[in-house]
């Protein structure tokens, strides 16, 4: 990056990463719910540190992305690149997003609700569940959305 | 939203001799919102369309028009 960029020009770029970690990252949150649900089909009690340790970094990655989706990210910038990053057009498609991430998460509660009678699920695993498409599907929605108005 | 605005803000930026990248600079948003706005995928506020017809020398009528 030149040290001469304007502020537009930087926010150009962080918005682009932004949408690269906020796509890249929720396809492993759902890579990670498929290892979580191999590995923890018989669950040790009390749980393993490497269990611990996995399920932190699970929790931990869902925070930081709904943090970046939540603020816009380009938190090591200044107060103008920071208000690019958030522009009107970035607050609709946030919006937008929590209104399918809203959809989904209603639509996989009530999957859960009706599969209760026939399968057993510990409360992890539906915390697991409802946290990955909490945090996924908005944050797919969002950068979506975004990639459609940077083509036009 | 679901609402459509009929805008000649492409051609007025044009005539202006100015770049998406210039235009988004001199009203504080990013190249992607003139896009939007240009393709008719967003409406945009109304301080954003005052900012707009100010910095084009327009007014916000000329830039937008309801259909019909």
């Amino acid at each position: 990056m030149t040290a001469n960029a304007s502020p537009s020009q930087i926010a150009e770029r962080a918005q682009q990463r932004r949408n690269r970690i906020l796509w890249l990252f929720p396809m492993l949150f759902f890579i990670w719910q498929g290892a979580y649900f191999s590995s923890f089909a018989a669950p040790h009690t009390p749980l393993r540190t490497v269990e611990l340790v996995s399920l932190g970094s699970h929790l931990f990655l869902g925070v930081v992305l709904l943090f970046l989706l939540a603020t816009g990210g380009g938190w090591r910038y200044g107060k103008a690149v920071r208000a690019l990053l958030d522009d009107e057009s970035t607050r609709v498609h946030r919006a937008q997003a929590y209104t399918a991430g809203f959809w989904a998460l209603a639509l996989c509660a009530v999957a859960l609700y009706a599969a209760a009678p026939f399968i057993q699920l510990e409360t992890g695993e539906i915390a697991h569940i409802l946290l990955s498409v909490a945090v996924a599907v908005p944050a797919l929605r969002f950068v979506m959305l975004e990639r459609r108005a940077d083509r036009g | 939203m679901g609402e459509t605005l009929l805008t000649t803000l492409k051609a007025a930026r044009t005539a202006a001799g100015l770049t998406q990248a210039d235009l988004a600079e001199k009203v504080g948003v990013t190249r992607k919102t003139i896009n939007t706005v240009e393709n008719g995928v967003f409406v945009p506020s109304t301080v954003l369309s005052l900012k707009l017809a100010r910095a084009l020398g327009t007014s916000v009528e000329a830039l937008f028009q309801l259909p019909g």
